[in-house]
């Protein structure tokens, strides 16, 4: 584990799980909006398959109805 | 004592861009294209949705094997002037992100396949992402010459699984645009391999100038250019190929021709000055960048004649030309 960067970018408040003191590290300007940046587009790839798998699914329920597989 | 609820070193910085590179993206257009060009040529029409679908999955999936080459090749993209501006060399992307990123996209791009064409399309799909990525990049590269002789087979998947995607079966008249592909690889990398031998040398990447030396490399350039231009020229025989294609093959496999000659016939690979950008030339190779730069514009233009002929209706058979 990199110590000396967790220390750099610590925050001065802490909280405790179990009487240990966390250390929660507070992240830069850069990393935060890089990460922004990947969620959002995790987001949109995700609703992105989601969209194209409806798709593929109603084209094949059409095909299944007009070849007659609905009857 | 203090604990940290992010052990694991530094949030990284890179960003969605970042990911896009490592999906090889010219790579991918070229991919796209030839697998466009397959689905378009094969005799059966889709559902213009599930098709742009399908190609979307043959994208990614390419992508995905690129990003799978990229995680495993970092260590000697890093000594490679040509690669080293990449995500992992470049310490944006890490080894063990840009493997999980391979392997999602992969699953994602092969379950979409299944889902919008067949399961012929789905598993050519699955079987040239591993062999790109693990009979290629993991066995080959770093092991014979050949390398690139066998693991282009890899590169030749598209149009066959593109073909697949419409039909849900692979055709002789696949089997031939994959043998183009196939083919064609050899004198294309090569050539780029004799004017970046350093490179490759600095890399301890077996390449053919690098393992056999340039005079061989040139010869074998000569040899397998002729063997890709029978190939090239093959679907004028099944009648895949219409007008449009045969003026495509034989004029511009006439320019190949000629180009590979002179490659033969040139001291490409023998200088020893130094390699800067990917197109700059050193003063005996220049006939080999020539080659390699209009090797990729050969082959677009034989898989964009075939999208002309059978995308455009613009197809007429030779017969017609022969009968007249």
């Amino acid at each position: 584990m990199n110590q000396d960067h967790m220390t750099s970018n610590t925050n001065d408040s802490h909280d405790t799980l179990h009487g240990e003191k966390l250390d929660f590290v507070k992240l830069s300007p850069e990393e935060l909006a890089a990460r922004n940046k990947r969620n959002i587009m995790i987001a949109l790839s995700l609703v992105g398959f989601m969209g194209l798998i409806f798709a593929v699914t109603v084209i094949r329920l059409a095909s299944n109805i007009s070849a007659g597989g609905a009857g | 004592m203090s604990v940290s609820p992010r052990a694991g070193g530094a949030v990284s910085t890179a960003s969605p861009r970042d990911y896009f590179d490592l999906m090889k993206p010219r790579v991918m257009t070229l991919v796209v294209f030839t697998g466009l060009a397959g689905l378009v040529a094969a005799p059966v029409d889709m559902n213009i949705v599930s098709a742009a679908i399908a190609i979307l999955a043959l994208a990614v999936g390419a992508g995905a094997a690129g990003a799978l080459n990229m995680a495993y090749d970092s260590d000697i993209d890093a000594v490679m002037k040509r690669t080293r501006l990449r995500p992992i060399p470049r310490g944006v992307v890490s080894r063990e992100n840009a493997y999980a990123f391979g392997i999602v996209a992969a699953l994602g791009a092969c379950l979409l396949m299944a889902m919008a064409t067949n399961y012929v399309a789905a598993g050519l799909l699955a079987f040239s992402i591993f062999f790109y990525s693990v009979i290629y990049t993991m066995v080959l590269k770093r092991s014979t010459p050949q390398n690139i002789v066998i693991g282009g087979a890899a590169g030749a998947f598209p149009p066959m699984i593109g073909w697949a995607c419409a039909t849900g079966d692979v055709s002789w008249n696949s089997i031939l645009l994959f043998l183009i592909i196939f083919l064609w690889t050899p004198p294309h990398s090569w050539a780029l391999a004799l004017y970046k031998a350093g490179d490759y040398s600095a890399a301890k990447v077996p390449m053919m100038p690098v393992a056999k030396g340039a005079p061989y490399t040139r010869i074998q350039i000569v040899l397998y250019t002729f063997a890709y231009l029978a190939a090239s020229l093959s679907p004028l025989t099944t009648g895949l190929g219409g007008v449009v294609y045969a003026v495509a093959s034989v004029i511009g496999g006439a320019l190949f021709f000629t180009l590979a000659i002179r490659v033969g016939l040139s001291r490409a690979g023998d200088a020893n000055a130094a390699e800067d950008e990917l197109y700059a030339v050193r003063a005996g190779d220049k006939a080999a960048r020539d080659l390699f730069a209009y090797s990729i514009a050969h082959l677009t233009l034989l898989f964009a004649a075939l999208l002309i002929e059978h995308g455009l209706a613009a197809y007429i058979p030779l017969s017609r030309i022969w009968g007249a």
